[in-house]
């Protein structure tokens, strides 16, 4: 029994031309796990899909499967499962010759007969709930239908793993959610690794064991969803993740200093003095009614289940976004132009790395002055 | 109640008188350079009754020139069909430096004047060309003898199907390939099962259109044939014998079967349009 | 941050995201101009940090070189590019290079007496007079024609528009005889000119009729898609703003066709100057009055003279491939104007 990784990746890099795709990516993937590759276009996550797959080849670096390095060997003897974004069916076959595709193409003394390649394609209809869909053509399914068509598909060859390139990305929102807690159902019960990738921070969220954060070719976490959304480990997640007030400050004797608001958690490194950023979710910024509060209430929007509100604080354009839940806002009913004092329940600070006294804006210079 | 008039000036359209005016004169001009030349060469051909008209056919000669026509397309159309599918595999499938130049150079034979297509044969393979001599000392004639109408035929038919398949296969991608070969497919399996029947109606529209160009072409393989009655002599030649030799009647007998085939060719596009709903596509308002 | 690059953002992301993007850009907005007037500030906006905002710049595909040898999983770039450029140079590549390698063995004064004489001087001045004299014609009707078949149900359209490719498929040498047939003095459209006092057959005018014919599928099929293609909605805002039909037409429709009304006129002028199967029943091949350049090669190599064949062939193929970059270019200036509108 292999006790290893699955998949693992060694610093892999790859570049188009000029363009840095993957740079030196290192990662291990669990037998067995869902894991999601989650990243803003261009952060090299289809790229990454295409190696393991076998569709692209890696400049450096070295990918193993199941413990045996597999760069140089050709995708056909992979025996990987792919869903492709478009799903990439064969248009002149029907729903059944597709599925059998795999089976019938391999060579001769691994074939099944015909009888027992029926019997496994209709098994497999049934098991992504189509089976009376098999004379249709693709042409003749909705997304939703062909996603699974394409999805038994990549389970005909029974691959040690199975690869799904933004599986839900053409799909319209409310099948794509029941799709997403059916792939979810089928993967407990076939219980193989698998690998998607998706822009969707919901979707990765909701659906996968482990999440991994990419950005422009790099790795920026790894990590539970609980972990990666609750404790991003640096701004590109943060800012990735969620919506997020960026907020500049001065630390000064070990904490960070903003003087209309207070923060009641900190988190992150506030050891050295100079100037930083927080990192403050709008559900984590409270406010309380208060005729002499710093801030005035400039925007109210009540979108479903949640109140947005966005605070401009006195004497300054920048906005701040604040949200809370309908009912809560309901004991308040904050009104446009009122005054309110402000409060952070939970801040990460983040020093700023390049930022020397030069680069002092006339803002922090006017910020500096009034922390003193 | 008043009827619902259409307003006289649709901001999209014409009047009614305009419009009829247009439609007119279009259609006046596609009779007088299209119809009427079409219908000439079957009222011509039938001028002295049925009887001369199937005489002309079956005259030896005649058999002779629809033979010689028929092998020549045997040979030429396969070829330019394999070359083609080749050539817009390498093009369509892959993104390569000089990609365009090559299809630029493709398209080559179609801005050549037939008769210069037939001249740089002779040139190369005749008497006083550069390999002539060595060939007749060799004992093989390709000037005034059928390989080098094969060889005119296949240069004025060459870009025909590689220039109907290469935009298909672009537009078509690679996302099925791929699919193929992730699920263990070979090459060959790839572009039998998957590339292929996705290309079908494309790669018979390019055969039907460069048959029709090689049993057809006249200019070039004029150049390379010797008219020899008999031997050397394609259906286009064979015309242009009796023509000049006043054999009206017999000239345009076999230029009809000629014209049929072109007819058949364009009812055959016009069913590959509809089949494909390009036709539809295009007929879009 | 560019405002501009905000659309480019939310074509990446999904569409819940979109309104909280748009703020946010607009508040980086706010943020660096409020600090650019230097008021008092105790908040500013954080510049990005590492740019996790912004667009994707490098979109791989975008600006690409190319290799030589593309680097793809699917087999078989090698062995058809192989066979695709042996073939090309067999058939097409070599035997055209020989022509030109045999026409650049002639002296100079050879080639210049032979392309330079008044007898080839006259058949390429007809040939390339009588080719744009068509091609123009072309122009005027066979922009109507396809502008009818386009905007205007009537019937029998379909077929009105499958016998435009009747010239494209009809071989050369019927076209020929057939409308030699039509306007000699005994034909059916030749008798009643002919009673007008006007000859067609055997005249330069019979040229210019058998190149009409060839040419006119040309111009209406590289029209016909631009045409049909054209948005609704510019003629509707030229028409709201005022303008009258006719207006419209001359403003509007006639500038967006015109790149492709080139591109079809030089198609059918360059099939035209290289026209040999239609034109030689009808011409009459006089010399110097009604003989096409090509015709001359033909005569040229019946009398054995190879060399002056080849010299006007290679002024001739010369030309073609002038044309050829011509229309190349005319074509790229096309695909660019279609995507501007």
């Amino acid at each position: 029994m292999p006790s290893g990784p699955a998949i693992e990746l060694k610093g892999v890099s790859k570049r188009f031309d000029t363009f840095v795709a993957l740079d030196g990516v290192a990662l291990e993937i669990r037998a067995g796990e869902l894991l999601a590759l989650l990243g803003p276009s261009g952060s090299g996550k289809t790229t990454l899909l295409r190696i393991i797959a076998g569709l692209e080849w890696p400049d450096t670096g070295d990918l193993l499967l199941g413990g045996e390095s597999a760069v140089r060997r050709g995708v056909r003897e992979r025996q990987i499962g792919f869903v492709f974004q478009h799903y990439a069916l064969f248009r002149h076959m029907s729903v059944t010759e597709n599925v059998a595709f795999g089976l019938r193409v391999m060579p001769r003394n691994r074939r099944p007969a015909e009888g027992e390649i029926r019997a496994r394609v209709q098994k497999l209809l049934d098991l992504v709930q189509i089976g009376h869909l098999g004379d249709r053509h693709p042409g003749q399914l909705s997304g939703g239908e062909r996603q699974r068509v394409a999805l038994a598909r990549a389970l005909a060859i029974e691959p040690s793993v199975l690869l799904l390139d933004e599986p839900f990305g053409a799909l319209d929102a409310k099948v794509r959610k029941e799709l997403r807690r059916w792939l979810r159902q089928l993967h407990d019960r076939l219980s193989m690794t698998t690998v998607f990738v998706t822009h969707d921070q919901e979707e990765a969220l909701e659906l996968a064991d482990r999440v991994v954060v990419l950005g422009r070719g790099r790795i920026e976490q790894v990590g539970t969803p609980e972990e990666v959304y609750g404790a991003p480990s640096n701004p590109f997640v943060f800012d990735f993740l969620g919506q997020v007030n960026r907020v500049r400050c001065q630390v000064r004797g070990g904490r960070p200093i903003v003087p209309y608001a207070h923060i009641e958690q900190l988190n992150g490194d506030p050891s050295r003095d100079g100037p930083g950023t927080l990192y403050v979710r709008p559900h984590d910024v409270i406010l309380a009614r208060d005729p002499a509060g710093p801030a005035t209430v400039r925007f109210v929007g009540v979108v479903g289940p949640v109140v947005r509100l966005e605070i401009e604080v006195v004497m300054g354009a920048p906005v701040l976004e604040a949200e809370l839940p309908n009912h809560v806002y309901a004991g308040y009913r904050f009104a446009a132009g009122e005054r309110v004092s402000v409060r952070f329940r939970s801040a990460t600070l983040f020093p700023d790395i390049a930022a020397g006294p030069e680069e002092l804006s006339p803002a922090d210079l006017s910020l500096l002055s009034a922390s003193l | 109640m008043p009827s619902a008039r259409r307003p006289a000036i649709d901001s999209r359209s014409e009047p009614r008188a305009v419009r009829w005016t247009l439609i007119a004169i279009g259609l006046a001009f596609v009779s007088l350079f299209i119809v009427l030349p079409l219908v000439t060469v079957f009222t011509e051909a039938l001028r002295q009754g049925v009887g001369a008209y199937l005489a002309a056919l079956t005259e030896p000669d005649a058999r002779a020139a629809i033979g010689l026509t028929l092998t020549v397309a045997a040979i030429a159309v396969p070829l330019n069909l394999v070359f083609g599918v080749v050539a817009a595999w390498a093009i369509a499938k892959f993104e390569f430096r000089g990609r365009s130049l090559l299809i630029t150079l493709i398209d080559l034979p179609f801005s050549v004047s037939p008769v210069i297509s037939g001249l740089i044969y002779v040139l190369l393979f005749g008497l006083q060309g550069w390999l002539g001599p060595f060939l007749s000392e060799a004992g093989f004639k390709v000037i005034f003898a059928i390989p080098g109408i094969v060889l005119a035929t296949i240069f004025v038919t060459f870009p025909f199907v590689a220039r109907e398949l290469i935009p298909l296969m672009q537009e078509q991608g690679t996302d099925e390939e791929e699919a193929a070969l992730v699920l263990g497919a070979s090459g060959w399996q790839t572009f039998r099962r998957v590339t292929l029947p996705n290309i079908r109606w494309g790669l018979l529209y390019g055969v039907l259109l460069c048959n029709a160009r090689a049993m057809g072409e006249f200019g070039a393989v004029s150049v390379v044939s010797g008219h020899i009655r008999g031997l050397t002599n394609t259906m286009p030649l064979h015309v242009e014998i009796l023509y000049n030799e006043y054999n009206f009647v017999a000239s345009f007998a076999v230029a009809s079967l000629l014209a049929l085939l072109a007819l058949v060719t364009l009812t055959a596009k016009a069913v590959i349009e509809w089949q494909t709903g390009a036709g539809l596509r295009r007929q879009g308002h | 941050m560019q405002p501009r690059s905000a659309s480019t953002v939310l074509l990446d992301r999904a569409p819940w995201l979109a309104h909280d993007y748009a703020r946010r850009l607009e508040n980086d907005r706010e943020g660096f101009a409020s600090g650019a007037r230097g008021e008092a500030l105790v908040l500013t906006r954080a510049p990005d940090p590492i740019g996790a905002l912004e667009p994707d710049r490098a979109a791989p595909s975008a600006r690409r070189t190319l290799s030589w040898r593309p680097r793809s999983i699917i087999p078989g770039f090698g062995l058809t590019l192989g066979i695709t450029l042996a073939w090309l140079g067999l058939i097409v590549l070599i035997p055209l290079v020989a022509l030109f390698a045999r026409a650049a063995s002639l002296d100079a004064s050879q080639f210049l007496d032979a392309v330079t004489s008044d007898r080839v001087l006259a058949a390429l001045r007809l040939s390339f007079g009588a080719s744009l004299a068509a091609a123009l014609t072309n122009a005027v009707f066979g922009s109507l024609l396809a502008w009818v078949l386009v905007r205007y149900s009537f019937p029998g359209r379909r077929l009105v528009d499958a016998l435009v490719d009747v010239p494209f498929a009809l071989p050369t040498a019927v076209a020929g005889i057939s409308l030699t047939a039509l306007y000699a003095e005994n034909g059916w459209l030749g008798a009643p000119l002919a009673a007008l006092g006007i000859k067609v057959a055997f005249t330069p005018l019979g040229v210019f009729v058998a190149l009409v014919f060839i040419g006119l599928p040309f111009v209406v099929r590289t029209i016909e898609p631009v045409l049909q293609d054209l948005p609704a909605e510019i003629e509707e805002a030229a028409a709201c703003l005022g303008a009258s039909r006719w207006q419209t037409i001359v403003r509007v429709i006639v500038p967006s066709l015109f790149p492709a009304l080139a591109t079809g006129v030089a198609l059918a002028f360059a099939r035209a100057v290289g026209e040999y199967g239609s034109v030689i029943f009808i011409a009459g091949n006089l010399p110097m009055v009604s003989e096409i350049a090509p015709l001359l090669i033909v005569i040229k190599l019946e009398e054995y003279a190879y060399g002056e064949a080849t010299a006007v062939a290679s002024v001739m193929l010369l030309i073609s491939f002038v044309m050829l970059l011509a229309i190349n270019l005319l074509q790229r200036w096309s695909r660019r104007h279609l995507e501007r509108s």
